[in-house]
């Protein structure tokens, strides 16, 4: 028994701060699906598992609740199993009930109830749909006294955090690290956690096949799964499914000097177009350097699908060239030399020290930009 | 420098002059219009500043007005230890010569040239150059109180001594450009007043930003909206499951058959047990007819003896009371006629008194009359002369304030002739005796003497021989006549305002206007002791008017009805009325107690009556209650009856007993009333029951319903995606806000800096200024300080508050003073570095007042310790104290 794991693909989720790219980003986790629909053809896998997530809100509208049935309607030779998840639940009249009164593809099944359902012969799938945004109690539970064959394959599905290991998805539905065995399970897909990760021997996180923040997953997987029969351990495979990639780098400076060196890391970056990154500055740098950044910041925009750069916790520490660029003396220097004491000043909030420091910054620039255009 | 000696050529009216008494400290030229003070200053000027071949207005302005000498001028003057002599020739033969230590060194354009090195002037564009520091310390007539700015040269040159003192202010200019900038991005944010613009980005941006958030507000309203009602219609499925559930029903529905069978059993029961009890009632009732028969013929039998014997009594009793009513009424015939005779003298003595009265009446109401009518006579002449004196205020219209007015722009006018008559230029023609009738000014004939001040072109005519026409300089005085003729002009409307036609008219009318309200006062007080007001005045007197017609009236009313009685004198009048009032009082004592006798006598027949009234009654209502029982129960059938209703009594106690029996019998076996009530409220209960389980069906389904249509047109209209665009969309907003906030105050906060630095800068770089400016500020403002600006320009006057006034704001006197004082401590400053040039005020502090002018000599004399100060001025008197050095003229 062959199928594609999957989840989280949370279609619909919106990208404002992207402005225009918005749209592109938005049509990236749609493609996901496409993606996935041809691993699973290329695979010979007939099913494709989908842990909860499916949607990013429970009230999508006509468009965005329809698309993704489309895309999986172009793949009639495979059956897609839905699982609500915390961020689309199985409520009356709610999303699932509408994709339902919409008219369902054949190639689509709801799992709405904790019951099991044969998918092929002797092969059973025991889904865990979430009924509500928060369950307090554990909803595989049922899983342990679910009856199937005697010899049958017994898969299960379900959405949330697992007990004791912490969580980095939204679900406070706890979920016990040793469901597969106590329900004597053959393979425990789960969804929620935005990376792909193994919590037991027949238990894994699938991840996105397409990621959506930085500081996470940062490239989009699915996992292929070959169970060989009831009791047997299972083979799990990685497979790229993702168009963007989401990454965060982060440094620390000693004077700024390093930003070059950076920028050239950064370039080397492969598919850079399809990057989107968060870029981290941290530690010291001189006023030049920090001047100069924006043009290297301008340059990698233009380079990347986006760039993020963070420079609060960058302190600007002008060295004597520095100043010497503002002037040797008079009133700018005196000017600059009191914006560097309230900057150093440790009497004053921070907030007060990083708005001097931005001034001496702004000094900088001016006067540089003033004696280049004399 | 200091000037040593000065002669002149050809020069306005000098045809040859020389200048004496050139001192070192102060210098003071006074003398009066037409001297020629000021073409002394302009030939100084000239020689020094202009080149010998220069042939401008301000060379041209020198030459005698048909001379053919050319303008010469020769300037003596010591120089670093040295004496030089420049002369000038311009116009005619233009020639220069430049002599040291009374050797020649320079002729013509080199001299030029030459002499300008010694002074430190740079050459201009040929014609002319910039005077440097001359053009600061010398004030040429007119502009004394302009503020000095000083040139391209002189700023040079002070800035050159300063910074070789305190050093340069380095950056300065581009410290402002830098304040430009940052004023720049704050102005596109922020207001003048520091508030942001409405449709600046951070405005917009902001507006936007709130707008975000009351959309999420909104939208994530409808988002819990949406998740109670997912919640509720889980809630109202469950229950309409078990509100649904077939068992209930079913096991509803037989407790009601039950219960409805119960109910039906009890209330037969019920209505046999009501049927026996009917019948026992039936037989009570008539055991009680009986006894009761019985009662009644034994208490009527009783009734009949009782009425018998008060019957008697009765009788006995009203006769008693027939007698004593005759005696009565016998008594009161008697007092009845004796009050019938006090009345007939009662109603005598009251037309005696009704009499008098009206002769009373009659008497006082001649004595009002006699007074009403004097006040009205008063009052009446004291009205005409009312009227007229206020017919007499109207039309004299000048008040004080006019008077005021007319008077203050007479004087203006009066000051501005002067003013104009100072400054100008005098004429005086004398016609000796072969000249009468020959000569005319502007065609009116001069008799034997003319003369006066030139402020218009004025023409005189000697017969048909010639014409000279006198014309001041140009534009001289223009402002003054201007505002003389605008003056004039105001004077003339409030003449005319005032219907008069000149001022001693007007004052003659207001003195008129005077006197007529002192009269009016007078009148007003007059109408007060009499207790009138002024604008009550008419109204009263036609109140008193009517009063008088109202006093005649009555006065004949009276006099009709006592018209046959002669008037009494006041003693017959008074024995009168005393004998009538003694009569009436003794009448009314008598009748008085023949009313009490007679209200007592009645009130005992009445007495009588009323206890004989009752009596009489109930004899007749006995008579008759006693003849209607006999009817009933006459004497003869009495016993026969009572026998038959002694039966009757015994028949019906048997009946009634036998009923009793039967309904005990029945009431055993029959549910009590209680629980047929319990039997029927609980078949209602169950049967409401059952309906209300339909009813609530029937709410669930259409609730149901209901929230099913909200939640599927809620999903679909996308509210989650919505949401979640709006949050993010209000995230970015509040971050690009943040974000132009922060460069706001990056820019505010290097503002402040470079701001304070090149303050403090400036401050520093004026320092030499301020301190040599300081003790001659203090001369005349002691504690103030001088704002100046980058080019040393004087921007304002900080003396006892926190900010400075404006040079602008400050009186004439005030700023030519300010402006006099700021020059002579850059000659100070020059001065004490070397760089010394004598200053030279031509008809200066002509605003300043006395105590004023003598504190600026004091400057003056401090400022001539240091370097030649010459002053020129018409001011004989004023600047008589002055002291100093008096030059003079030779020609």
């Amino acid at each position: 028994m062959k199928f594609i794991h999957t989840a989280d693909w949370q279609i619909g989720k919106v990208f404002k701060r992207f402005g225009g790219k918005e749209e592109t980003l938005q049509l990236a986790r749609l493609e996901a699906i496409e993606t996935l629909g041809q691993l699973a053809t290329d695979e010979n896998a007939r099913h494709v598992l989908v842990a909860g997530d499916v949607y990013d809100s429970e009230a999508p509208g006509e468009i965005t609740l329809r698309a993704p049935l489309e895309r999986m309607r172009q793949f009639p030779n495979i059956t897609w199993h839905l699982l609500p998840g915390n961020h689309d639940p199985h409520r009356p009249e709610g999303i699932w009930d509408r994709i339902l009164s919409a008219g369902l593809p054949s190639n689509i099944h709801l799992c709405l109830e904790s019951k099991p359902v044969e998918i092929e012969p002797a092969v059973f799938l025991l889904p865990s749909p979430l009924l509500r945004k928060s369950e307090i109690r554990d909803v595989t539970e049922w899983m342990d006294d679910a009856a199937t064959p005697v010899g049958a394959i017994r898969i299960g599905l379900a959405h949330g955090a697992v007990i004791g290991f912490g969580t980095e998805g939204e679900a406070s539905n706890k979920i016990d690290p040793a469901r597969q065995r106590l329900a004597t399970l053959d393979y425990l897909a789960l969804g929620d956690w935005h990376r792909t990760l193994q919590i037991g021997a027949g238990t894994w996180y699938s991840g996105t096949p397409e990621p959506d923040r930085a500081g996470s997953q940062e490239e989009g997987r699915a996992l292929v799964v070959e169970v060989y029969g009831h009791g047997n351990p299972p083979q799990v495979r990685e497979a790229p499914t993702g168009r963007f990639r989401w990454i965060t780098r982060e440094f620390d400076l000693v004077d700024g000097s390093e930003l070059e060196d950076i920028e050239a890391r950064l370039r080397a970056l492969p598919q850079l177009s399809k990057t989107i990154l968060r870029l981290r500055l941290k530690g010291t740098t001189s006023l030049a350097a920090r001047a100069g950044f924006s043009d290297k910041e301008t340059n990698l925009t233009a380079a990347l699908f986006s760039l993020e750069a963070d420079l609060n916790d960058l302190e600007v520490r002008p060295t004597d060239a520095d100043l010497e660029s503002i002037d040797f003396d008079g009133v700018l220097r005196l000017a600059a030399d009191r914006l560097q004491s309230q900057a150093e000043d440790a009497t004053l909030s921070g907030d007060a020290r990083h708005i001097a420091q931005e001034a001496l910054t702004q000094l900088y620039i001016t006067v540089t930009s003033m004696t280049k255009a004399a | 420098m200091e000037i040593t000696a000065l002669s002149i050529e050809g020069v306005g009216r000098f045809v040859n002059a020389e200048i004496l008494g050139f001192g070192p400290n102060v210098n003071v030229l006074a003398a009066g219009n037409e001297v020629g003070k000021s073409t002394i200053f302009r030939a100084v000027r000239a020689v020094l500043f202009k080149r010998h071949g220069a042939n401008d207005q301000d060379v041209r302005i020198l030459e005698t007005d048909g001379s053919k000498l050319p303008v010469t001028i020769s300037l003596s003057f010591s120089h670093e230890g040295s004496n030089f002599e420049i002369r000038k020739s311009f116009l005619r033969n233009a020639k220069s010569s430049l002599s040291k230590d009374g050797k020649e060194i320079a002729r013509d354009r080199t001299a030029d040239e030459m002499l300008w090195e010694i002074l430190g002037i740079a050459p201009g564009g040929g014609k002319s150059v910039d005077d440097a520091a001359f053009g600061v310390l010398w004030v040429g007539q007119r502009s004394s109180f302009e503020l000095p700015v000083p040139s391209g040269n002189a700023a040079m040159m002070i800035n050159a001594l300063i910074e070789a003192e305190v050093g340069a202010l380095v950056g300065g200019e581009r410290a402002r450009e830098v304040l430009r900038r940052m004023d720049d991005q704050i102005s596109t944010q922020l207001t003048a007043g520091g508030k942001v613009q409405s449709n600046s980005p951070l405005g917009e941006v902001t507006r936007l930003r709130d707008g975000l958030i009351d959309q999420v507000s909104a939208v994530q309203a409808r988002l819990i909206t949406l998740d109670s009602q997912f919640q509720a219609l889980e809630t109202l499925r469950a229950e309409r499951a078990i509100a649904s559930d077939p068992s209930v029903l079913a096991t509803g529905t037989e407790e009601l058959k039950i219960a409805q069978e119960s109910l039906s059993l009890g209330e037969g029961a019920a209505r046999n047990l009501a049927s026996l009890q009917q019948s026992e009632k039936h037989a009570l009732t008539l055991l009680q007819t009986a006894e009761r028969h019985l009662e009644d013929h034994n208490s009527l039998t009783a009734e009949i003896v009782a009425a018998r014997a008060r019957e008697a009594i009765l009788i006995g009793e009203i006769q008693d009371l027939d007698l004593r009513y005759k005696f009565a009424q016998d008594e009161l015939d008697v007092t009845r006629k004796a009050a019938a005779e006090i009345n007939l003298q009662t109603r005598e003595i009251a037309l005696e008194m009704t009499l008098l009265d009206e002769i009373e009446k009659r008497v006082k109401g001649e004595t009002e009359l006699k007074v009403i009518s004097n006040r009205l006579d008063v009052l009446k002449h004291t009205s005409v002369r009312f009227l007229a004196l206020q017919a007499r205020l109207t039309t004299l219209k000048v008040t004080q304030s006019d008077l005021t007015t007319l008077e203050k722009i007479e004087r203006e006018i009066d000051l501005l002739e002067a003013r104009v008559d100072a400054g100008a230029t005098h004429y005086r023609l004398e016609i000796l005796d072969s000249g009468t009738d020959q000569i005319s000014l502007n065609d009116i004939p001069i008799q034997s003497l003319a003369e006066g001040a030139i402020i218009e072109p004025l023409r005189f005519r000697v017969g048909d021989k010639a014409v000279l026409t006198l014309s001041p300089p140009e534009n001289f005085g223009v402002s003054e006549i201007a505002r003389q003729d605008k003056l004039r002009s105001s004077f003339t409307e409030a003449l005319n305002a005032c219907g008069v036609k000149t001022l001693d008219e007007a004052r003659g009318q207001f003195a008129q206007r005077l006197d007529v309200e002192r009269q009016i006062a007078a009148i007003e007080a007059e109408l007060q002791v009499l207790g009138e007001a002024r604008d009550s005045l008419g109204e009263t007197i036609n109140d008193l008017q009517r009063m008088i017609t109202a006093a005649h009236l009555s006065a004949e009313l009276h006099s009709e009805q006592t018209k046959d009685e002669p008037l009494p004198s006041s003693i017959e009048f008074e024995t009168r009325r005393s004998t009538a009032q003694s009569r009436r009082n003794a009448n009314d004592l008598e009748r008085q107690r023949l009313e009490g006798l007679s209200s007592a006598q009645t009130e005992t027949l009445q007495t009588i009556i009323t206890r004989r009234g009752p009596k009489e009654g109930e004899l007749a209502a006995i008579r008759t209650t006693l003849a209607s029982k006999l009817v009933q129960l006459p004497d003869d059938t009495c016993a026969d009856t009572r026998l038959s209703l002694e039966e009757h009594l015994q028949i019906a106690r048997s009946a009634y007993k036998s009923e009793t029996e039967k309904r005990t019998a029945e009431q055993l076996s029959t549910p009590d009333h209680e629980e047929i009530i319990r039997r029927r409220l609980r078949v209602e209960r169950l049967e409401q029951a059952q309906r209300n389980q339909h009813t609530r069906l029937g709410d669930l389904e259409r609730q149901i319903s209901n929230l099913e249509g909200h939640i599927q047109a809620a999903g679909g209209d996308g509210i989650g995606e919505e949401l979640a665009s709006l949050e993010q969309l209000a995230a970015m907003a509040a971050r690009d806000a943040d974000r132009i906030e922060q460069r706001l105050r990056v820019a505010q906060l290097l503002r402040t800096a470079v701001k304070d630095a090149l303050d403090e800068g400036r401050e520093r770089y004026q320092a030499p200024i301020h301190k040599h400016l300081h003790p001659y500020l203090n001369d005349l403002f002691p504690g103030a300080t001088i704002e100046l600006g980058e080019g040393f320009e004087v921007i304002g006057l900080k003396r006892a508050g926190p900010s400075s006034e404006a040079i602008g704001r400050l009186s004439d006197g005030t700023q030519e003073q300010i402006a006099v004082l700021v020059r002579l401590a850059m000659g100070a400053l020059l001065a004490e570095r070397g760089q010394i040039v004598p200053i030279i005020l031509d008809d200066a502090l002509v605003y300043s007042d006395d105590e004023r002018i003598q504190r600026m000599f004091d400057s003056l004399t401090r400022a001539g310790t240091r370097q030649q100060v010459i002053v020129l001025t018409c001011r004989t008197r004023a600047f008589s104290t002055l002291g100093g050095t008096t030059l003079s003229i030779a020609h």
